[in-house]
This record gives C-alpha cells, structure tokens and sequence, in this order.
C-alpha cells in the first residue's frame, strides 16, 4: 500500500506540472486576453484601453503574482471566471464535459472492441494472404490523423448516406460515427501492440499444454493466449486514454460537436487562461486516475503481481 | 530406410508375449523434415519404426536436435508450421493418424492421447487456477457437466497425490511447486481416460528427489490404467530405470532398440555407448569419489586456505502471499526466508568444494556472497585471507572481482548473442586494466587455446556457437583476469550429457595445470561426486552434511543424503562403471576441442 500511497504523490506533482506548464506556455505566447477582449477596437485610444482591461483583468501583475493567484485559487476549487463569458470556468468547463467525456468513453470502448477484435481474427485466419492483408491494418490505422478519418466518415454518412447531420449531430449515431473517427488510432495501437503479443504468448508451454489436450485454436487463442497477451495491451490503455483526450479536440472541431475539445481551442485562441487551467487540470486528472485505475486492476487479473512489490 | 541395427517389428512385439498382438501405437517408417526460406528442407526423422505396447513404458532417448522431441509430434500432430511428415504412418488402436485433419486431430489429442509438458511451471498458464486448467481436456471434448468436471478433476488431483484436492483447485501455479504442477498436468492427462500419453522430458525441470516421486507415479499409472507411455527424455538414467523398451535417437534415426535390459547390457552402437558412458548408469560413490581421491593426492595437504566462510546468513523478507509456497526454504518467522543459515567452510588451494543441493536450498545464495555480489546479514568470508565486504557499486573491490570469477548455468543467457567471442573475451581484460590492445589480444588467443577452441571462433558471434561451445567462452571469459578462485554454478546442468563429459572434463585439466581453486555447484549429485574434494550438502539452508567427498558418498549420515543418492536416476540399475567411464571421458574425444588433457600442456603451460 505505501507504494500505492507513493504512486498518488506522483499523480499529484503530475496534475501540478500540467497546471504550471499550461500557465507559462499560454504565458509566453504573445498576445493576451485584453487583446482578445479588444480585438477589433480602433482609433487613437487602443493602447489606453488594452491597459485599461490588463488592470482589470490583473494582466498587469508580475507573472508570478499571477501564478500564485491561479494556484492558490485553483487548489481550492475556483479557477477563476472566464474571460469572454463572465462565469465560473469551472462551470463553463463542466457544460461541455459530459458530451466528450460520452465522446471519449464510445471512442475507447469501439478502440479496444476494435483491436482486440482484429488482433484475434489474424490469429485465426488461416489463409496466408488474408492474415498478411490484416496484420498490415493495425499500423495503417496508427498514422492515419484523426481529422482525415473524421473528413472521411463525414463525407460518406453525411455527405453521401445522409445517415447522420454534418454539424452537430445529437443522435447516437452522430455520437457513433465520431468515436469512431477517434477509435481508429486507439484501436490500431491497441491491436498492434496485442498482435505482437498474442504472437509471443502463442509460443509459450502452456499454449503448447493447451493445444495438446484437444482445444481447437479458438479456445486456444481466446481462453489461453489472449488474458496473458493482454496485461500490457491494459498498461498501455493509460497512454491511450491520453491520445483519446487529445483526439476529442481534432473529432469535434471536424464534427463541430460542442465538446470541451472545442471549447480549449476557443480558449487557447482567446488566451482565455481560467478555462485553459480548468481543462488541462482536469484533463491531467483523468490521465492520472486512469493511470492509477489501471496499476490497481493489474494485480487483479495477475495473481502473480503483489500490492507491495 | 531402417539401418540393419534397427529392430524389426518382431522383435519389439514378440518381446511382450500374452499381450494383444498389435501394439497401441505404431510408427512405421516416418520421416518428417522441416522447411526453412530458401533452403533444401531438413530432415528430422528418417524411417522411424518403433511401437509402444499397452501398459508399457516405451523410453526414446537422444540428444538435444537428435528429433526425438519431433517424434512425440509427430505422433500429436502438432508439429510447427513449416514440419511436415513426408513417409511413413502412425497408428493408433487401429486408427491411422497421419493424414487426418486439423478437426479430427482435435478429437484424437487430448482424448486419446495424454501429453505432459517439458517444464511443469512453464506448462501451466499462469493466469488461470489450476483446477480450471484441469479440466480443459474434459470441457475440450465436451465431457460431462461443470460440475462434474470439477468432481472428475478433485478425484484425480487425490488420485495424483495431490493433498488437499478442494483448495488446491483455486490455486494458481506460482503457488504450487515445480512437482505440485506437474502431478496437476499429469491429472489433466489422465481426465479423459487416454489409452497413451506422452510424456515430453516430463522430470528434467525437476529436483532429483521430486523426479523420483513423479516417476514413481507414471509407473503406477501404466499399472493401474493399462497406459502405454511414449517417454521422451534426453536421461539413459531414467529411461533405464522406468522403460520397458528403449530407443536411441540420432540424427533422426533410431540408432538401437530393444527391450532396456538388453540395449543396456549390448549396447552394441558407439553412439549409445557414449551415451551409457555418460549417464549415471550404474552409479556408484566410491568409484567417483575414489577416481578424485587420485588427484587430490596431487595437491599438498599443507597447500593454503584460500575460500573461509564463518557463520554466514542471509535471510530475505518475503511478500506475504509468497509465505504460501510450500517449497521455499524454511521459514524463520512469518515474512523472513532464510536463505542460509551459519554455512562455515574452508577451501584449500587447488581443490574443489562441491555444493550440492535442490531447488530453493539456499546454494545461490551462498556463492553470491562468496563472490560479493549479495551482502551477508551476518558471518564473514575471506578470500585468500582479505574479507569480502559487499559494496553497492562494487567500488574497492576490482581485487576481490579478480581473484574470484563466476561460470553460469545457461550459456545461452549468460553471453550477450550480438557480442563476438573477441569482445567478450576482452571485456573483463580491459575492465581489470590488463595491458595495450597487443597484449589483449594475445591473452585472448591464449585463452582460446586453453579452454579448447579454434583461434578462428574469436570474432564469430556467440549466436553462431554450440551450447557447449558457449560454455568454453563463459569458462575463457572467467579465466581471463587470472582468477584463483572460480565460482562454478551448475556448469553443466543445461549440455546434453556428452557435452558435460567434455565441460568436466575441461574443467578438471584446466584445475590440473592451473592450480585453480573451484566452488562447485550442482543440484546433481552425480556429477558433485565426480568433481569434488570436498562436499557440503545444503538442504533449506543449512549444511546438513560436510566433508571429505568418499566419505559422505559411501557413508551418508543423514536420510536426506541418502535419499539423494538414492534418487540418481539409473544407480541402481547395472551399467558400467563410474571409473571406466571418467576414463573414457578424458581419452575419447567426442570433438576435437576437448583434447586439452596433460598431453596439450604446452599450450597451457604459456598461459600460468
């Protein structure tokens, strides 16, 4: 347990970093939110006015003044009010939240149905063409961007099926044909990663044991070589969880879903530093959660691997 | 195809009058190959006829890629993918087995066929408990309901010799013993009620005790069950010993068969003479020991004391659930293993000290600390007279690392396979700082010379090198900085036999013209007798027995020990005797690498 305990610390300097390195990456960018705020403002008066909105908006401060305000605030819950809407970020981040997070939940799951899947039918295709053909998928679907992919299905089921609505799709199928678009990089790694596996796991005595008391390669691949061939195809689903996170920006921007993705890109672009800290918070939370989910389950599934060690 | 030495049908089956006259399985003729890219295909087997009678033990001997491993394949049809039988068929009870399909195969292995794996801990998935794996034969062919599988499978678990059947079903492998899990297999095996059951190399993973006992329970099982074994193991010993008939295997072809009682007494083949030469046929102490004692008389009985050990301990904190594993050495409270407890000994210059224990006794544990690489919790040790004091980074200790040098067990892994010889060789000479580039290589010549290899392996990668070949590196690698003392752990226990004859062989001239001081450690006690002035027998721990090698080899005061020579596989049998073939090993070279004996010491002689 007191590794567990040492785990959590590191989580927690993790979501602190991706809080700091967040605030001066937006720092040093040029621009800030008074420019946004008076983008579009003209005549003799500008600079005055930009001053104006820095004193208000406390843009003004030393940069570390500032950091420490975010921080402070940040830790207690209050991230400070968006610039552009006037409201909570928090409660501007959380509007959007549930719509990706369903988002990035149906892109994970269609990602490990999808590698799993695919892993499992190249070891049970005989024929020596068809396997070739699938075992080439998987890196395929690794390079391939998320935003090509999404132009793709969108121009097929909405362009030419007429299955789903271009912008902004409410039904489930809209939601379905998104995560896809989101699944496919996921679901490549995943398989890629399980492939080579499965491959060493097929090796082993035991799969040998198991071929010899009379399982058909079915069983032999599913009851046998796939929970063994597994254990770091969950390892990796930590990292995969961070692509999922990232992809959602690219697949609701092409989608024009109203997702949290959208809403960092608007922020990013506004210099809108209340709502970037919430997300990118949030974010690193989730990461380190899923992180921390996934080292709890495997010693569940691997009797082998003890708590302590 | 058969060779005029092949035994004719007749003669197998005649041999087992009052028995059904077609045996339980036949091979008649087979021949597989293997296909490689762009190559010829290599044969593997070639016109191997050979039958396997009901309630019988049937023993195919040979070497590692001597194809007796492929025979059990063949007849399980699971050769890999790129095997293929090209002549010849296999009959099982009537039904031909060669030709079926992948489907009908499916039906036949498992249900009529019984196979117990190589490496019992290995052969287990690790994932699932061990009563689940269990019944995957009876679920496979669709026998019985869940729950009278489990009932089937807690039956045969009492039936094995498993205690306490109910909750060993949950269990998973890590926490059983290498023998626990091969009575499991053995259990798995026999679910379906096979009619043969192959046994691949079914004890070599396994301490010589816990062999025994496994044997022991095949035996009963053929009695019992009626069972036919194919027996396939790489072990004379052991097939002497259990088999009813034997096959010698070389270069896929059978090169002797017959019942065992007249291979053994003719074997009338130079190959299963060596082989005969090389096992613990016929085992006896006092030939060993006596043959050693020779030796010893060599070195001064005042010559100095270069190894003491005083008192050592070591206890490691074990994980809670690990406490469960019942073959772990004894347990000194809840979560502390003692590893070995107060060990003393002293080994004089020029001899050996061979220690001699089974799985988890603690004797790795030991020579880490002789060697420096584990600290001791308590008990000192010194090395010609200086302590060996354990430090993190090794700093202060490059003396200690020459002095004391270490072969392993598996030349395969302790060889990095993308070095050549030459870089090998050459590391340990520039990490003790052993003169210019020139003088390295000369060393590196030397060292080729002594351990018996051809000057043009240097700059071959050890990929390309025989397992024997390897063990010669690992031995020229040790000698390199001129240790005094080499730490020898299980040098020969992953060779083939002849190999071994040849290592020991090695090892002992390179001790004669060297003066080298050895540790010796085997779990085989067979080999311990032949090397050793010395012997200390490690059971949990401790040192159970220790002394002058003929003494506790011809007199044992402890049941352990006794038990041990006992359970040498083929001692008991008649074979010949242990001096004849010590002789035979230094005189016969099997390759011409291993004529390294007193005739060679010129070339040794540059090197001391």
């Amino acid at each position: 347990m007191a590794r567990y305990g040492l785990r959590l610390l590191y989580g927690v300097i993790v979501v602190w970093g991706a809080f700091t390195g967040a605030f001066f990456l937006l720092y040093v960018v040029p621009g800030d939110a008074a420019g946004g705020l008076t983008a579009g403002a003209d005549g003799a008066d500008v600079k005055q006015l930009l001053a104006e909105q820095r004193e208000l908006l406390g843009l003004d401060r030393p940069v570390w003044v500032q950091y420490w305000d975010a921080l402070t605030g940040a830790l207690q819950g209050d991230f400070g009010e968006s610039i552009y809407q006037r409201r909570p970020a928090v409660e501007v981040y959380f509007e959007s939240f549930p719509e990706t997070l369903k988002l990035a939940f149906l892109g994970l799951l269609l990602a490990v149905v999808l590698g799993v899947t695919l892993s499992v039918v190249i070891e049970l295709t005989n024929w020596k063409w068809a396997r070739e053909l699938l075992i080439s998928l998987p890196p395929v679907a690794v390079s391939l961007p998320p935003f090509l992919v999404g132009l793709v299905l969108l121009q097929v089921f909405a362009f030419q099926l007429h299955w789903i609505k271009a912008v902004n799709d409410p039904s489930f199928g809209g939601l379905l044909i998104a995560s896809a678009a989101l699944a496919v990089a996921g679901g490549g790694s995943i398989s890629q990663l399980l492939t080579a596996n499965l491959r060493g796991a097929l090796t082993s005595p035991y799969v040998e044991t198991a071929r010899n008391w009379g399982l058909s390669r079915f069983d032999v691949v599913v009851r046998h070589a796939l929970k063994n061939a597994a254990l770091p195809v969950i390892t990796s689903l930590g990292t995969t969880v961070g692509v999922m996170v990232g992809g959602t920006v690219l697949t609701e921007t092409v989608f024009s879903r109203l997702g949290v993705g959208r809403l960092v890109v608007d922020a990013v672009d506004g210099r809108d530093m209340p709502v970037v800290l919430v997300a990118v918070t949030i974010s690193a939370v989730i990461f380190v959660a899923v992180n921390l989910v996934v080292d709890a389950v495997h010693p569940l599934l691997d009797k082998r691997i003890q708590w302590d060690g | 195809m058969s060779s005029p030495e092949v035994p004719s049908t007749e003669r197998v089956s005649s041999s087992a009058p009052g028995r059904q006259s077609t045996p339980l399985l036949r091979l008649r003729d087979v021949s597989a190959e293997f296909t490689v890219p762009g190559r010829a295909p290599v044969p593997v087997l070639d016109g191997v006829s050979l039958d396997v009678e009901a309630g019988s033990i049937r023993a195919v001997v040979g070497e590692s890629g001597s194809g007796k491993s492929t025979l059990g394949r063949v007849v399980t049809g699971t050769l890999p993918e790129n095997g293929r039988v090209t002549a010849g068929e296999v009959v099982l009870g009537g039904r031909t087995l060669t030709g079926l399909s992948e489907r009908q195969y499916r039906a036949v292995r498992g249900k009529e066929i019984g196979y117990i794996p190589q490496d019992a801990l290995l052969g287990l998935n690790p994932l699932l408990p061990v009563g689940v794996q269990a019944a995957e034969p009876l679920r496979a062919h669709g026998v019985g309901s869940r729950a009278e599988r489990r009932e089937r499978v807690l039956d045969l678990f009492a039936k094995v010799g498993l205690r306490d059947p109910a909750r060993l079903y949950g269990r998973h492998p890590h926490e059983l013993s290498g023998g626990m899990c091969q009575r499991v297999l053995i259990a798995a095996a026999m679910s379906t009620r096979p009619r043969l059951l192959i046994a691949d190399e079914p004890t070599t993973a396994l301490d010589v005790t816990v062999q025994r006992t496994i044997l022991d329970l095949l035996s009963e099982l053929v009695e019992s069950e009626d069972l036919g074994i194919l027996l396939i193991t790489h072990d004379l010993g052991v097939a002497a010993e259990r088999a009813d008939e034997i096959a010698v295997v070389k270069d896929g072809r059978i090169v002797r068969g017959g019942r065992t009682g007249e291979v053994i007494a003719d074997p009338g083949d130079p190959y299963t003479e060596d082989l005969l030469r090389s096992s613990s046929l016929g085992f006896s102490g006092r030939q060993a020991a006596a043959h050693r004692l020779e030796y010893a008389r060599t070195v001064p009985a005042d010559s100095p004391v270069v190894v003491e050990a005083k008192e050592v301990g070591k206890t490691f904190t074990s994980r809670a659930s690990r406490a469960s594993r019942p073959f772990r050495a004894a347990r000194s409270g809840p979560d502390t293993v003692t590893a070995v407890a107060g060990a003393s000994f002293q080994v004089r210059r020029g001899t050996t000290l061979g220690i001699v224990g089974e799985s988890g006794s603690g004797k790795t544990t030991l020579v880490r600390i002789l060697a420096g690489l584990t600290p001791a919790d308590s008990g000192t040790v010194e090395i010609d007279g200086e302590p060996v004091v354990h430090h993190r980074r090794g700093a202060g200790q490059a003396a200690l690392y020459r002095k004391v040098q270490m072969v392993y067990q598996d030349p395969f892994a302790s060889l990095n396979p993308r070095s050549t010889v030459r870089a090998i060789l050459d590391e340990p000479l520039r990490g003790h700082r052993y003169g210019t580039a020139q003088e390295r290589a000369r060393r590196i010549t030397e060292l080729l010379e002594v351990t018996g290899l051809p000057a043009e392996l240097a700059d071959r990668y050890t990929a390309e090198l025989s397992g024997g070949q390897r063990q010669r590196v690992a031995i020229a690698r040790a000698l390199a900085p001129r240790p005094d003392v080499v730490v020898l752990d299980e040098p020969v226990s992953a060779l083939d036999v002849t190999v071994q004859r040849q290592i020991l062989a090695l090892l002992d001239s390179l001790q004669r013209e060297l003066g080298l001081t050895y540790v010796f450690i085997s779990h085989d006690l067979g080999v311990i007798a032949e090397v050793s002035d010395e012997i200390v027998v490690l059971q949990h721990g401790h040192i159970v027995e220790r002394g002058p090698a003929l003494g506790i080899l011809t007199e044992p005061r402890t049941d352990y020990v006794k038990e041990l020579l006992a359970s040498i596989p083929g001692a008991a049998a008649p074979g010949p005797a242990a001096e004849a073939r010590h002789d035979a090993a230094v005189l016969t070279p099997h390759d011409p690498a291993v004529l390294v004996g007193p005739g060679r010491s010129a070339a040794t002689e540059r090197t001391t």
